[in-house]
């Protein structure tokens, strides 16, 4: 991925491109998947929140000009808005978990989906864990430590400052040194961004 | 809690290009009739934050009037949970408040510790811890028309949770033990529904339409982090298998009056759907 790539794609998308908008659908699909996972707790929500992601991103395309070397941080602002408001708050979130026989069967062998539903599991207990953080060190804790977006794209996409966006980091490291495994990078299993 | 966070996953298989057709179809037509309501209230309250705008945002059932309302779930008043009256209705009002809905109709009650109850309004199934939470109720949510079942039951509620005493377990009391437990809907014909897990199996108890399960394990018990899901199985009064929540994923169902998906199975071809099962 390049710098020039998302940009030249966004402003053709921005121009009306269907196509080019596909493309950066196609590059940045997954990890929009995996950021709006991490705040349901729901691979089944996931998919109808990176839909809606990428709808909203679409209507907002003339409104937005990218600014940094990739779409990918803002793309994780909106998807974090979707969640957000879709359930209006991540506490109530959790309260809202579409449970294991509401689920959208995955048409993959058994042990996929056991494993799925595992990483679901795990999800709301971890999601139970930062609970009691305010929303935005909640936030800013899955965009930047979950989602590796970097400080500076961060406070570009929140329209904070990079110093901002590190206290509210810290404030949640600090608060979450119980569990440690929180604010430590994801395991990650190849993603592609 | 000792768990890393989930490895990243892909999209499963055939999802990625229907998102991209739906997406596609969207913009292409600049219109969004595919969308479906929760995504196009979440987009409308989204604008508005985008936009620095303060709002007065909608209350939680603005965005269902398209839905077709199902008739409401029978009052609890008639059936005895071995508790008084003003327990139940105490139960009600706290339990619906948790979940943060108007009102729900008690169907369920598990006295045994944690006590919890199954709840249910047209459009949401609430499970519901009792003495649990700020407010004494903490409650998880299913929404959908509860009014049909794919299939002759519904897992609404599955979940496992550890022994106060299993390695990085955070409960603030001592020797309680650790369970799987599921709870859910019933059709007339379900007779007998089983929970199992790990080489155990348990009766559930069903009653007024639904049914709770729990198989317990010692105080040290953490659920395997790789292990099996525990599984759901229905049974009619002369034995037969009716359903398995091991399998269920393998058969769409929809609703035969709006033909509307119960279930949220959208892989599959709607034309091989099976007709719901009306629940009461």
């Amino acid at each position: 991925m390049t710098t020039e790539d998302d940009r030249a794609l966004w402003s053709q998308a921005a121009g009306g491109s269907a196509h080019a908008f596909g493309v950066l659908f196609d590059r940045h699909a997954k990890a929009v998947y995996n950021h709006c996972f991490r705040l349901t707790a729901s691979w089944a929500e996931a998919e109808d929140h990176l839909q809606a992601t990428f709808l909203l991103a679409w209507r907002k395309r003339a409104d937005v000009r990218l600014e940094r070397e990739s779409a990918l941080p803002w793309l994780f602002t909106v998807a974090t808005n979707v969640v957000r408001n879709e359930q209006r708050s991540l506490t109530r979130r959790l309260k809202n978990l579409r449970r294991v026989g509401e689920e959208r069967p995955m048409p993959d062998h058994a042990d996929q989906v056991a494993e799925r539903l595992d990483d679901q599991q795990r999800m709301k207990e971890l999601l139970e864990a930062v609970e009691g953080l305010p929303r935005n060190e909640r936030e800013a804790l899955a965009l930047c430590v979950w989602s590796e977006v970097s400080y500076a794209d961060a406070a570009a996409v929140l329209g904070i400052t990079e110093g901002s966006v590190r206290a509210r980091v810290s404030k949640a490291k600090s608060k979450l040194q119980q569990h440690r495994e929180l604010v430590h990078t994801v395991a990650h299993s190849g993603e592609d961004r | 809690m000792t768990s890393m966070l989930p490895p990243t996953r892909d999209l499963p298989p055939g999802r990625r290009p229907q998102i991209r057709a739906e997406l596609e179809r969207a913009v292409t037509r600049r219109r969004f009739s595919k969308l479906t309501v929760p995504i196009l209230a979440a987009t409308a309250a989204v604008l508005a934050v985008v936009a620095g705008v303060v709002v007065l945002r909608p209350g939680p059932t603005d965005p269902t009037p398209l839905v077709q309302i199902t008739s409401p779930a029978p009052a609890s008043a008639s059936v005895d949970f071995g508790v008084p009256p003003e327990t139940v209705a105490a139960i009600e009002e706290g339990c619906a408040k948790g979940g943060g809905v108007a009102k729900a109709t008690l169907r369920l009650l598990v006295l045994e510790e944690p006590q919890w109850a199954l709840l249910y309004t047209d459009r949401e199934g609430l499970n519901c811890r009792i003495g649990a939470g700020r407010d004494g109720y903490s409650v998880g949510m299913v929404k959908g028309d509860m009014g049909w079942l794919a299939g002759h039951f519904s897992v609404d509620e599955m979940s496992s949770t550890a022994g106060s005493d299993a390695p990085g377990a955070q409960h603030s009391e001592v020797g309680k033990r650790g369970f799987h437990q599921v709870g859910g809907r019933v059709s007339e014909r379900v007779a007998r529904v089983t929970l199992s897990a790990d080489n155990f199996v348990v009766d559930a108890k069903v009653v007024n339409g639904t049914y709770a399960a729990r198989i317990y394990y010692p105080s040290t018990w953490r659920f395997p982090e790789n292990g099996p899901s525990p599984v759901v199985r229905a049974y009619d009064a002369a034995g037969n298998l009716l359903g398995s929540s091991d399998t269920s994923w393998q058969t769409c169902y929809e609703n035969p009056r709006t033909g509307e998906l119960v279930g949220s199975v959208r892989q599959h071809p709607t034309d091989q759907c099976q007709p719901a099962l009306p629940w009461k």
